[in-house]
């Protein structure tokens, strides 16, 4: 049985992939690290950047190899540069 | 006031946010759109956010800055959107008793959100633009 998340995209991320927000369904257990290789794979531009992502998961930053759980959001973050 | 917004800033309205009677010193931190970036004349740029955390992770920098410096007041406030050269993107104000732990924890203040706060920006230039990594 999947689970049901939600993606989120920030900058350059969300150019990339050309949406903000993005419902799926994953593999129990599935990572954070997981679904990037299959973004990278969807969207080969994500591949492309040095390997400097982050992610949040329900707004704080984690693991990129934490387990996820039903409707978590997931959000990657590119390298910061407020201010 | 902890806050991002896609509206203009006021610094004196941020400043305002920390004066205590108790308090001797104000320091404040506007950062604004230079015109010019690596020899490039810059046309505009825009900022993105991931709003929710960003604000939270505001509070954290100003917990954090209320830990080492006891008797501080913080107020920081983030534009987001597109930015014409001049204007202001961010505003740190730290309100103390003594001018000392205002400067130190004003300087800690901005180094903090640029490490913590998911906030991104992209350069606009004559020819091109791309998000800084």
């Amino acid at each position: 049985m999947g689970l049901k998340i939600k993606l989120r995209f920030f900058a350059l991320y969300r150019e990339v992939v050309g949406k903000e927000l993005m419902q799926m369904e994953v593999e129990e257990e599935a990572t954070p690290a997981e679904i990037w290789d299959e973004l990278c794979h969807n969207f080969p531009k994500l591949a492309e950047q040095l390997d400097t992502w982050k992610v949040a998961v329900n707004g704080e930053y984690a693991d990129r190899y934490v387990i996820l759980r039903e409707g978590d959001e997931v959000a990657f973050i590119p390298p910061l540069s407020g201010g | 006031m902890l806050q991002i917004t896609d509206e203009p800033i006021s610094p004196e309205l941020v400043i305002g946010e920390v004066k205590r009677e108790a308090y001797g010193a104000v320091v404040s931190f506007v950062g604004i759109v230079r015109g010019y970036q690596e020899g490039k004349r810059i046309l505009y740029l825009e900022y993105d956010a991931y709003k929710e955390m960003a604000e939270r992770k505001l509070k954290q920098v100003a917990d954090e800055v209320r830990r080492r410096w006891e008797i501080t007041q913080v107020a920081i406030i983030h534009r987001i959107g597109r930015l014409e050269v001049g204007e202001t993107i961010v505003v740190i104000a730290v309100g103390a008793p003594h001018r000392k732990e205002a400067f130190e924890a004003c300087r800690y203040a901005i180094d903090r959100l640029k490490e913590i706060v998911p906030i991104w920006k992209k350069e606009v230039w004559e020819g091109g633009e791309a998000w800084v990594q």
